[in-house]
C-alpha cells in the first residue's frame, strides 16, 4: 500500500488542472482579486506543476523586462519634437 | 477642453514628454527600424499636440499617447513602411482561438524557468519581434510596460475580454517561441 507522502506526490505530479493559466496570468497581471490570489498562493505552494507553471511565467516576465534591450531616444528626435512644437504652437 | 496656449505648452511639456522614452521603445519594438521609430515617435507627439484640447489634464497621458502611436503605426505608418500587412487579424485571431492551436502550445509546456533565465537578450528579442504585431503588441502592453488590462481596452480598442484572449494566446506563441531557442541552445532536451 502506498504511504501518505508517496500517494501526495503521485497525485502532484499529475498534470492539475485546478488552477487555469488564466488565474495565473491575472494575478501575474495584478488583476485578481485579494481573494483569489490568496487562493491560488495557497495551492501553489502545495501542487508543484502549478508552482512550475507559476515559476515558468514569473521568469518570462523577469527576461521581458531586464533582458530586452532599453533605447535611448536620440537627442535629434527630442530636438526635432520640440522645434516642431515650437513652430505650430 | 480649451486650453490656453501657456496649458497647452505646460501640458505637452510636463505630461507629454516625459514619456519619450516608453514611447521610442514602443515604436522601436513595432516598426524593428530606429529611424521608422525616431517617424512614428515625432508624428505621434506633433498629433498629440494638435489634439491636446482633447486630453484632459491630469489622466493617463501614457495611455492616450501610447493609443495615438498605436493607431498611427496600424492606419499610417504600415501601409507606407516596407512591411505592408497582408493578414487579416480577425481571422489570425480565430485561428489562434482554435483547437488546433492549443495542441501546440503543450508541446511547449516542458520548458524550464532556468532554462527561460539562461536565455539572453537578443534571442528575447528575436522571440519578441518574430510575433505578429498584435500579439507583440499585448505583450509589450500588458508585461513591459505594465498597463492594466482596461488601459489595454482603451489602447486597443477591444473589449477586456478580447484584452485577455490576445494576452493568452500571445504568451502561449511567445512561450513556444523561447522554448525553440532553450532547445536550440541545449538548456532543453530536444523532445
Amino acid at each position: 500500500m502506498m504511504q501518505e507522502n508517496d500517494k501526495q506526490e503521485a497525485i502532484h505530479s499529475q498534470p492539475c488542472n485546478c488552477c487555469c493559466i488564466e488565474t495565473l496570468y491575472t494575478i501575474l497581471d495584478g488583476e485578481a482579486t485579494e481573494e483569489q490570489t490568496l487562493q491560488v498562493a495557497g495551492h501553489i505552494e502545495k501542487c508543484l506543476p502549478c508552482y512550475q507553471q507559476y515559476d515558468l511565467e514569473v521568469s518570462i516576465r523577469e527576461l521581458l523586462k531586464n533582458r530586452l534591450e532599453k533605447k535611448t531616444p536620440p537627442q535629434d528626435l527630442i530636438d526635432a519634437i520640440r522645434a516642431k512644437i515650437a513652430m505650430i504652437a | 477642453m480649451s486650453y490656453t496656449e501657456k496649458e497647452k505648452n505646460q501640458i505637452f511639456q510636463e505630461e507629454m514628454l516625459p514619456h519619450l522614452d516608453s514611447m521610442y521603445n514602443f515604436a522601436f519594438r513595432l516598426t524593428l527600424d530606429e529611424d521608422d521609430a525616431k517617424d512614428l515617435v515625432q508624428d505621434t507627439y506633433l498629433k498629440a499636440f494638435r489634439f491636446i484640447n482633447s486630453f484632459e489634464k491630469g489622466t493617463n497621458a501614457k495611455a492616450w499617447l501610447f493609443r495615438i502611436l498605436k493607431n498611427s503605426f496600424i492606419n499610417d505608418f504600415r501601409k507606407k513602411s516596407r512591411e505592408p500587412s497582408k493578414v487579416d487579424y480577425q481571422e489570425v485571431e480565430t485561428f489562434y482561438n482554435s483547437e488546433e492551436f492549443d495542441t501546440e502550445i503543450e508541446a511547449t509546456s516542458d520548458l524550464r524557468s532556468e532554462a527561460v533565465q539562461d536565455l539572453i537578450g537578443d534571442e528575447v528579442a528575436t522571440a519578441i519581434n518574430s510575433l505578429e504585431v498584435d500579439f507583440r503588441i499585448a505583450i509589450i502592453l500588458c508585461d513591459i510596460e505594465g498597463f492594466t488590462y482596461e488601459e489595454m481596452s482603451k489602447i486597443l480598442d477591444i473589449p477586456i475580454g478580447t484584452v485577455r484572449s490576445r494576452l493568452h494566446r500571445a504568451r502561449g506563441l511567445l512561450k513556444e517561441k523561447l522554448s525553440e531557442y532553450a532547445k536550440k541552445m541545449g538548456y532543453l532536451q530536444k523532445s
